[in-house]
């Protein structure tokens, strides 16, 4: 695993209280603990663990695991 | 005539479902009629509990419960279950609506097939008062049982003032994204029933593309939030997007917006040419006491505006505290079965809790608050009850303090940590962004021996909710 990808993973188990292994792809908006508040979160903590600023089409676009890792790719980080 | 009576058109759209589904006024209309002939026939007025979501269904059980003269009692249906069978025991509905259908409670059975409807298996005689409409709970996600009695006089005033002072016609589209069990989310519903426009009823939160696309498709004509909300559209870049672009009115309501986020929105409304009204109001006041019009926003950031149409504030003379009067000021509160019997206790005149002053214009500016409480994403958090709540859990010392969404809960013992935080994000459903738990040992006491608070906020370095 990458270190950028320790470091994702590290903001969902923070803001998600998930141990690690039950982050996965598929873990998404709307199942766990990812409401619009955590997702709030989410973004805040990707954003300063990257230092960058996601516009409103990725930020709405983020409804998975999977997907934000697509998305920090867009901004050019390896994961 | 009520809102829950339509004379609307029978071909106008009253609401559209997240899933697509259009109805029109006239299949409300019928809707509401087999609705209430799916109710067994009693000599008295009953009392419904309403688990509900955002949707046609939904709306049309919470209008059948008013038409058919039964009390109801509004919760979010999503809210945990040992939540919600707390309520049940407390007043004993004697039917329940439960929009998921997935509701399985001891006493009850279905009746429909989709388990939608149930009801209780033993029928109970007893006296819910003539004027009884609705109960709604002031802290929606921590299911105390404490819940608000509104009148069907309540509940119409409100509305209609709503409508007059936001100009509502038929060609409004609003977009819930509030639930309707909640104050502010309910009074959209209602003022725009009563002027027959159609409701876009969605579930699904500002943070998903999924609201967005509902939200575009029947081009949404106003939205509605709390502070939080607001926050998170600037947040998103959400207010300067085409997502918003059929937009006309918003509106702010639910806590203190921060005057720099008031402007910020100020100034993208006068952009794009969308009145934005800030307004004030509380459950117990069915949900609006006032607002700043919208043209008079510049000049008045920070203030809670005027009464509304049929309301009058004043200040008490020697606490400061803001008194409200009008016909929208509940009946008193319910905490158990016993109290659906009560009629009006406060004729019209609501005690706020918070401190206001009042400028040589007549604008109100709230500068505090009178008891212990914090509004946390919009809801209102009582700091007693949730210290009771978790010095019962722990068995030890608790002591609550903070400011908006910013819950600070201080400990004698770090291993009472794991059960408080189990009540708090399990329970209340908190997130853990928005509280803080800390070890403090001993809490600070007065010297007559109660907790002293104001001691206590200044070693945590926080701001006290008073």
């Amino acid at each position: 695993m990458s270190e950028n990808e320790m470091t994702l993973r590290a903001a969902f188990c923070e803001v998600l209280s998930l141990p690690e292994d039950q982050i996965t792809d598929e873990t998404s908006y709307g199942t766990t603990k990812w409401d619009s508040i955590a997702h709030m979160a989410l973004v805040a903590a990707i954003d300063s663990s990257f230092n960058l600023t996601m516009d409103t089409d990725d930020l709405l676009g983020m409804s998975s695991y999977g997907k934000a890792k697509e998305i920090l790719r867009k901004y050019g980080i390896q994961i | 005539m009520s809102f829950w009576y339509n004379d609307h058109p029978g071909d106008r759209i009253a609401c559209i479902g997240s899933e697509g589904r259009v109805w029109t006024y006239g299949d409300v209309r019928s809707r509401i009629g087999s609705w209430k002939r799916s109710l067994p026939q009693r000599s008295c007025k009953g009392l419904g509990l309403l688990l509900c979501q955002n949707s046609p269904e939904s709306l049309v059980a919470y209008l059948a419960a008013l038409q058919s003269q039964d009390a109801v009692i509004l919760l979010d249906g999503n809210l945990a279950q040992s939540l919600a069978e707390r309520i049940v025991q407390k007043y004993a509905p004697d039917w329940i609506f439960s929009a998921t259908g997935n509701s399985r409670l001891p006493l009850y059975h279905p009746v429909s097939a989709d388990r939608c409807l149930l009801l209780r298996d033993r029928v109970c005689e007893r006296l819910i008062h003539s004027d009884l409409a609705l109960l709604l709970s002031t802290s929606g996600s921590t299911g105390s049982p404490k819940l608000v009695r509104l009148s069907y006089g309540n509940v119409a005033a409100n509305a209609a003032s709503i409508a007059e002072y936001l100009s509502l016609n038929h060609e409004e589209r609003p977009i819930t994204s509030l639930p309707m069990s909640y104050a502010y989310g309910l009074s959209v519903i209602n003022s725009h029933l009563l002027t027959g426009a159609a409701i876009l009823l969605t579930d699904k939160s500002v943070a998903e593309r999924d609201f967005w696309t509902f939200f575009c498709q029947h081009r949404a004509s106003s939205f509605v939030g709390v502070p939080y909300t607001y926050q998170m559209l600037l947040r998103m870049g959400l207010l300067k997007s085409d997502n918003l672009a059929s937009v006309r009115t918003l509106t702010q309501a639910g806590g203190r917006l921060d005057p720099r986020y008031i402007e910020e929105i100020h100034s993208i409304a006068s952009q794009r040419g969308w009145r934005f009204f800030v307004m004030y109001g509380q459950t117990e006041a069915t949900a609006r006491i006032s607002y700043v019009p919208p043209e008079l926003l510049a000049s008045r950031i920070g203030s809670i505006g005027k009464p509304i149409p049929g309301g009058t504030m004043t200040l008490d003379p020697s606490s400061g505290e803001l008194i409200y009067r009008g016909p929208n000021v509940m009946l008193g509160y319910a905490e158990d079965e016993s109290d659906l019997a009560k009629g009006d206790q406060l004729g019209g005149e609501l005690h706020t809790g918070d401190v206001a002053r009042r400028d040589q214009d007549g604008f109100f500016y709230i500068v505090g608050r009178m008891k212990r409480f914090v509004k946390i994403f919009g809801q209102r958090f009582n700091l007693d009850d949730i210290e009771a709540m978790l010095r019962q859990r722990t068995g030890n010392s608790v002591a609550c303090v903070g400011s908006d969404d910013n819950l600070l809960v201080a400990l004698e013992r770090a291993s009472d940590k794991t059960p408080v935080v189990e009540v708090l994000s399990g329970i209340y459903g908190l997130h853990q962004t928005a509280y803080r738990v800390l070890c403090i040992e001993p809490l600070p006491q007065t010297i007559t021996g109660k907790i002293d608070y104001p001691a206590l906020a200044e070693s945590l370095g926080t701001r006290l909710a008073l």
